[in-house]
């Protein structure tokens, strides 16, 4: 993965936010995901247009009692899974 | 049940598969029951005797076929499905077979004999009716005097047996003060879970319903809010409040998943041999597909007009709030048949989900 890559939110995808976490909902393949609080934060910053090693570094911030590798690949993995899956867009 | 993916950042609710094997058959054994219970869905004659029902070597022969398309559990319902007269030498063939039983029944006829047959099937699942922990509410709800100990009866057998088993109430405004009096005598006779259903306005229901004896979406949906709330002191027994998955919290649903009704991997089969979607066929005449004396049920399974058309439009072509829901792909509608049986139409909103839209109470975030 490029960590300089940017994304935008698909605009086809209907996003919902809970009290704790938010849905993602594709009306065309009928893919729901339930995305908790982190990777909602994650999600949204996606889609202010910041790049991956940004979005990585504002976590690591946010959740200073989590591992710095972990929180970069399992965030790796979750923008390849949403980028795969059509939820975000370069 | 539904697959959910565990990742970090959240979780993945599968649709369901583009495939359709005939997972599982409901077989409504017996159009009689021993008990005359004022809300059920099916409304059964009223017999204390065996029933005849299907012969036996029909139904073996079509359960035979029916696992070349897929089959791999049947759901032995009815009526009372222990009134079936051949249910001992059924549930020898199921486990020869290696077919995977569900047994539904208010647990009044269970004996030793039977529960010995069953320890030689793989059981999935037996429920056990118990509308109330108070005998008098009970007995009344289910319309016969001394059907309360008769099923504790039942129940206190299938435990000494060492099976795993659930207890099931339909919640209506006359047992709605007994939910933690339930819990606790689940708990003393072993259950494994208590799962409280919605009543529904089909069959016997529908006169509940009339009389506004059943309980308001406001009420239901605060009840369920007071169940999620005590879930923590209900110890190792699992309290399954069943409510359609837009109506439930995210946390009931991280836990147990979106599904419902599997409509497009089961068939029912009634006591005439009628083939339906269920037991609907039993009320709707409609909804029957073919005989089993007379149609394969493979052909049925595979060509039925109903059958095909369901597989093709759900859930694009559901209606109201389920045309809109968030879950519709997984929900595919809570309920077809009760959808049907209040409007004539299989793309129908649910009842309850429409009611609960109609009041302005749906959930925002679960409506796209």
């Amino acid at each position: 993965m490029e960590f300089e890559k940017r994304y935008r939110l698909n605009e086809e995808i209907v996003f919902r936010e809970e009290d704790d976490g938010a849905f993602l909902f594709d009306p065309d393949s009928g893919d729901l995901r339930y995305l908790n609080q982190s990777g909602k934060e994650t999600f949204l910053m996606l889609g202010e247009d910041q790049d991956v090693n940004t979005v990585i570094h504002r976590m690591i911030e946010l959740y200073p009692d989590v591992e710095p590798q972990k929180i970069e690949g399992d965030l790796k993995d979750f923008v390849k899974d949403l980028e795969e899956n059509r939820f975000i867009l370069v | 049940m539904c697959k959910i993916v565990n990742k970090p950042y959240g979780r993945r609710m599968r649709a369901r598969s583009p495939s359709y094997p005939l997972a599982s058959l409901y077989l409504y054994l017996s159009d009689q029951c021993n008990l005359f219970c004022r809300h059920c869905w099916i409304s059964p004659g009223f017999s204390q005797s065996a029933t005849n029902g299907i012969p036996l070597e029909h139904l073996k022969k079509t359960i035979l076929e029916a696992k070349t398309i897929g089959l791999q559990s049947v759901k032995l319902t009815g009526g009372e499905p222990l009134l079936y007269r051949h249910i001992n030498a059924l549930l020898t063939f199921l486990a020869g077979e290696g077919i995977a039983v569900i047994i539904e029944t208010n647990g009044t006829l269970f004996d030793r004999h039977i529960l010995e047959t069953l320890q030689s099937c793989q059981v999935d699942q037996i429920s056990v009716s118990l509308d109330a922990a108070t005998k008098t509410i009970h007995d009344e709800i289910r319309g016969v005097k001394e059907c309360f100990d008769r099923a504790l009866d039942g129940l206190r057998l299938l435990s000494e047996y060492g099976f795993s088993f659930q207890i099931i109430m339909t919640l209506q405004r006359k047992n709605s003060q007994e939910i933690q009096a339930l819990v606790s005598l689940a708990k003393e006779l072993g259950a494994g879970s208590l799962k409280i259903n919605h009543l529904v306005p089909c069959g016997r229901g529908k006169e509940v319903f009339r009389n506004r004896e059943n309980l308001r979406p406001d009420e239901l949906i605060l009840l369920y809010q007071t169940v999620e709330r005590e879930r923590s002191s209900h110890g190792d027994l699992d309290v399954i409040f069943d409510l359609p998955v837009a109506l439930r919290s995210i946390e009931d649903i991280k836990r147990r998943g979106t599904i419902e009704c599997n409509i497009l991997n089961i068939l029912g089969i009634l006591a005439s041999g009628d083939f339906s979607i269920c037991g609907i066929g039993q009320t709707i005449d409609e909804l029957r597909m073919g005989n089993l004396y007379q149609n394969s049920i493979v052909d049925v399974w595979e060509n039925n007009r109903i059958l095909v058309d369901l597989r093709e439009s759900l859930p694009r072509q559901l209606k109201g709030v389920c045309g809109v829901c968030l879950f519709k792909f997984q929900c595919l509608g809570a309920c077809r048949a009760n959808a049907y049986a209040l409007n004539k139409d299989l793309y129908a909103p649910y009842f309850l989900c429409q009611e609960t839209y109609d009041s302005g109470r749906f959930p925002v975030s679960r409506k796209v």
